[in-house]
């Protein structure tokens, strides 16, 4: 017989060694992944950037992209604003005046109920418009003159008006280049510069005035290799179908 | 060790939801990828999509940057908190019959 009657069998308790060890082994890869996580990181976009573009391209839609583009409008008109306020307060300094009395006024006609590219807005002499005051369609966009002034309304030309030529600055980065500018109708306007200027779709023209008012933004360049002189398009910034106008005395 | 169905499902939804927070991104959908991971006991690979979820993402801004690896300290979490609960809660009974 046994001399064990009784066999205890002892339940040995689990050892806690194995879970202390799954636990450090967790926190040491946690450890080692944190420690490397910028090179980690830089490979996993490496890794994710074709799928996360293949998805962009999926869900682009025509409102996201409009909602895009106005984004960076708003950005641009922002970065218009501040480098406006920087150009006034550098006038200041030079003690040039930059500041401009503005009367706005409701345009009464347009094209096509008027001759072409002309407006009747609704100020006058009561109002102190003058003959030869230039006209905005808003911020710097200048659009044209005040050529005949009624009791209270008058008339406004585009510099777009066929037959009329103006000097202009047209700028192609930092640079500027003194040109001519000549009213085809409808709001397009050409000029003819030397090959080489490197214009391009988007460059604007200024009047070298105080204001520095835009006046024509490049549409289109036609350059022909064997001609030293390339002919550019332009058209007047802004909408010509808006309700007011401004006019800088 | 062969995986079971329902192990399959598992991997494969949790694996899908936190792929597809990502890619939204959302990350309550990429939480809840993580959470039926590791409150379904396949912590390892919870943590693995959490570790990889904020290597991706980074820390979090504002107050919560304090949190570093804001998804791996949910899974730890989320497993810490299974194992506890299978002290007391799940597999209590047997489906043994006397």
């Amino acid at each position: 017989m046994s001399s064990n009657s009784f066999n205890f069998i002892r339940k040995r308790r689990p050892s806690r060694l194995p879970r202390l060890l799954v636990v450090a082994a967790v926190l040491l890869v946690i450890l080692v992944v944190w420690s490397a996580q910028a090179p980690l990181r830089s490979i996993f976009w490496q890794l994710a950037t074709p799928v996360v573009m293949l998805r962009n391209a999926l869900g682009a839609t025509e409102a996201s992209s409009l909602r895009a583009e106005v984004a960076q409008l708003q950005a641009r008109v922002a970065d218009r604003d501040a480098l406006y306020q920087e150009n006034v307060a550098l006038k200041e300094t030079l003690n040039r005046a930059a500041g401009r009395n503005v009367i706005l006024a409701g345009i009464l006609q347009r094209p096509p109920l008027t001759p072409y590219d002309t407006f009747i807005i609704d100020a006058g002499q009561e109002e102190g418009v003058l003959v030869g005051s230039h006209v905005s369609l808003g911020c710097s966009a200048l659009v044209g003159t005040v050529t005949e002034v009624y009791k209270s309304t008058a008339q406004v030309t585009l510099y777009s008006a066929p037959g009329s030529a103006h000097q202009a600055l047209l700028m192609v980065g930092e640079e500027s280049t003194p040109i001519s500018i000549e009213g085809q109708g409808g709001g397009s306007l050409r000029a003819e510069v030397p090959a080489g200027t490197g214009a391009m779709e988007g460059d604007v023209v200024i009047l070298p005035d105080v204001g520095m008012g835009l006046t024509a933004v490049v549409r289109h360049v036609e350059r022909v290799s064997s001609e030293s002189f390339e002919t550019i398009y332009f058209s007047l910034p802004g909408d010509l179908n808006a309700r007011f106008v401004e006019i800088w005395q | 060790m062969a995986i079971s169905h329902a192990s399959r499902w598992i991997y494969a939804v949790s694996f899908a939801l936190v792929g597809t927070g990502f890619l939204l991104p959302l990350w309550p959908v990429v939480l809840a990828g993580i959470a039926l991971a590791a409150l379904s006991g396949r912590w390892i690979s919870g943590l693995a999509m959490a570790l990889l979820v904020d290597v991706a993402w980074g820390a979090p801004m504002g107050l919560a940057q304090y949190l570093f690896f804001p998804f791996t300290i949910t899974a730890l979490l989320l497993s810490a908190g299974r194992l506890w609960g299978s002290s007391y809660f799940y597999d209590r009974s047997t489906l043994d019959t006397l």
